[in-house]
């Protein structure tokens, strides 16, 4: 009887002890028929579903799980309970009396005899709500990043060992391509230095970047892109780190500098352009000195025509930079360089027109010379003489201006006995540098003088 | 200057008192002016049809470069001198060793490398 007794003792011992582990786990373990009802359950799966010891064994767990998780539960457990698979986990909602979800994984098993036959299915529960909350606040978080990198104007791109793994919208249009999920390690087609010469993708600063894991600053680059346009930018490429400091991938923002380039060359242009305007504005001015030396008596006599000259020039070139050297208006000119000295003896008249900087400079020097032998020789030298000058389009060609000097009331007019500096600048001025007609003629009443030459066709001008 | 005496000169340039100047200073020297032209265009023509013997070519006319001029009188094997209003850049790459005058210069300065020229065309 004693041997009964003993092994009866521990068999109880056994029991007591696998009911108390059964209970102390904090998973919820129960064991279920063939229909899913419950046969028997632990505490803590009463505490995860929210109901009680009574409750559950008049319950399956199809009741409780969530209606849009019960179909695919239902149907592994029918192949469990049939013996086509052995076990399965799947995550499901369970919803609890009061409303709330909770997230559960799932792991179920089958209890067999030694023929196979199901006995019953033994189900582990664990509660990963807070894990799933987890999860989804994380991945808010990155999609909320990705937005945040979409939105941004700059090309922003990163790639980890396996190459390019994320790329935004901005790093399609600046390639003028959809780059491939492992690139490596670039958004771009084709790459080259500033200078033309071609630049491999393996050799770029991203590369360099994750080859010597650390960030590239201070590069230009030029890309191509699969339609021949090409960028100019400056990378920034930056190694990633996970916490533990390993090199991850790397993340690279490329920056369109094109406005920079235009703006940087027409800067150049334009410093050249001024370069050659000044050497040639001392050239002239040097022509200017010799010329009227030349045709001077003494001193006396180059001086002011000299600077009459230089002046006139001066002139020119106020109205020029008044207007940013884009043109100057002809009736302005006119008006500027006769007013100071015609005394309201010179009337003017004609439409308005714009001149291009150079037509501008040449036709003051024109009509300088023209006011300096009327006050000098001509029609202004007396106090009864006057002068009239008219324009307008030209009758034969619409885009030339004609426009015309007249004097009268001057003293007796003698053709000039040679030709002087001025009269050979004028004609060099209208007929050779402006490829228009100039016409100065001598007749008894005063000197007449015709010209014409090619104007810019622009809104302003009709 | 004897030796270049009647040497008969093509004149490029589009600024009409420098051109005026540099036609009266190559006449002190003895030289002619034969042609002469301020555009580009007007610059080939005379450079293909005209007989001269040397050429004096302003790099910039009216914004563009004189260039096409250039090749043309080194397919005819006709000497050339660019004067230049620019700085320091190098002209055009194909024309780095040509010989260059900067403006404004003094008729000395055009003697001088008008003789250079003409004894040693560099053609």
């Amino acid at each position: 009887m004693t041997k009964l007794h003993a092994s009866e003792e521990a068999r109880q011992a056994s029991e007591t002890r696998l009911a108390a582990t059964y209970e102390a786990a904090s998973v919820g373990i129960s064991e279920i028929d063939e229909n899913g009802r419950f046969l028997r359950v632990n505490d803590s799966l009463c505490r995860i579903t929210g109901r009680s010891r009574d409750e559950l064994p008049g319950m399956t767990f199809f009741d409780y799980t969530d209606p849009n998780d019960r179909a695919e539960d239902a149907e592994l457990y029918a192949r469990q309970v049939r013996g086509d698979i052995a076990n399965y986990t799947i995550r499901k909602r369970a919803l609890r009396p009061d409303g709330s979800v909770r997230h559960l994984d799932i792991f179920s098993s089958s209890v067999r005899d030694t023929e196979g036959r199901f006995l019953y299915g033994v189900r582990v529960a664990q509660d990963v709500t807070a894990t799933k909350q987890l999860e989804d606040r994380l991945r808010d978080g990155e999609q909320r990043m990705r937005d945040l990198l979409e939105a941004l104007p700059a090309a922003i791109y990163t790639t980890d060992a396996e190459g390019l793994n994320f790329y935004n919208r901005a790093a399609v249009e600046m390639a003028g391509r959809t780059p491939q999920p492992g690139d490596e390690w670039c958004v771009t087609w084709k790459l080259y230095w500033p200078d033309g010469s071609p630049l491999p993708h393996n050799e770029c600063p991203m590369a360099v970047a994750l080859r010597e894991k650390r960030p590239v600053r201070g590069a230009e680059a030029v890309a191509e892109r699969p339609d021949g346009g090409r960028v100019p930018f400056i990378p920034y490429p930056t190694p990633l780190r996970d916490a533990a400091g390993n090199l991850v991938g790397a993340i690279n923002m490329l920056v369109d500098i094109s406005e920079r380039k235009r703006a940087e060359n027409a800067q150049k242009v334009l410093i050249d352009e001024l370069n050659h305007r000044v050497k040639n504005t001392l050239a002239t001015v040097q022509s200017l000195a010799s010329q009227t030396a030349r045709h001077a008596a003494d001193l006396e006599e180059f001086l002011p025509t000299f600077t009459g000259r230089l002046l006139a020039l001066a002139r020119a070139h106020d109205l020029l930079t008044q207007r940013n050297w884009q043109d100057a208006p002809f009736e302005k000119l006119v008006d500027d360089i006769v007013a100071p000295v015609s005394g309201g003896r010179v009337v003017t008249e004609g439409p308005h027109f714009d001149l291009d900087a150079r037509t501008a400079l040449s036709v003051t020097m024109v009509f300088n010379e023209l006011l300096t032998n009327a006050v000098k020789y001509g029609a202004l030298s007396l106090p009864d003489g006057s002068v009239s000058l008219t324009w307008g389009v030209g009758r034969h060609n619409q885009s030339t201006l004609e426009c015309e000097w007249r004097e009268r009331g001057g003293p007796p007019v003698t053709p000039p006995k040679r030709r002087g500096f001025g009269t050979r600048l004028m004609e060099r001025c209208i007929e050779h540098d402006l490829a228009g007609e100039f016409d100065l003629v001598f007749e008894p009443e005063g000197a007449r003088c015709r010209m014409a030459f090619p104007i810019m066709l622009s809104a302003s001008n009709g | 200057m004897a030796e270049i005496s009647g040497t008969r000169v093509l004149l490029v340039e589009d600024e009409g008192s420098v051109a005026l100047m540099i036609e009266d200073m190559l006449e002190e020297l003895g030289l002619k002016v034969v042609a002469s032209a301020a555009h580009v265009s007007k610059a080939c023509e005379l450079a293909t049809k005209t007989s001269f013997d040397l050429a004096l070519l302003d790099v910039n006319l009216a914004g563009e470069l004189v260039f096409p001029v250039a090749r043309i009188l080194r397919d005819r094997k006709i000497p050339f001198l660019f004067s230049t209003g620019y700085g320091g850049p190098p002209l055009e790459e194909e024309f780095r060793d040509a010989p260059a005058l900067g403006k404004p210069f003094s008729i000395e300065q055009l003697s001088e490398k008008l003789g250079t020229l003409l004894r040693h065309p560099k053609l």
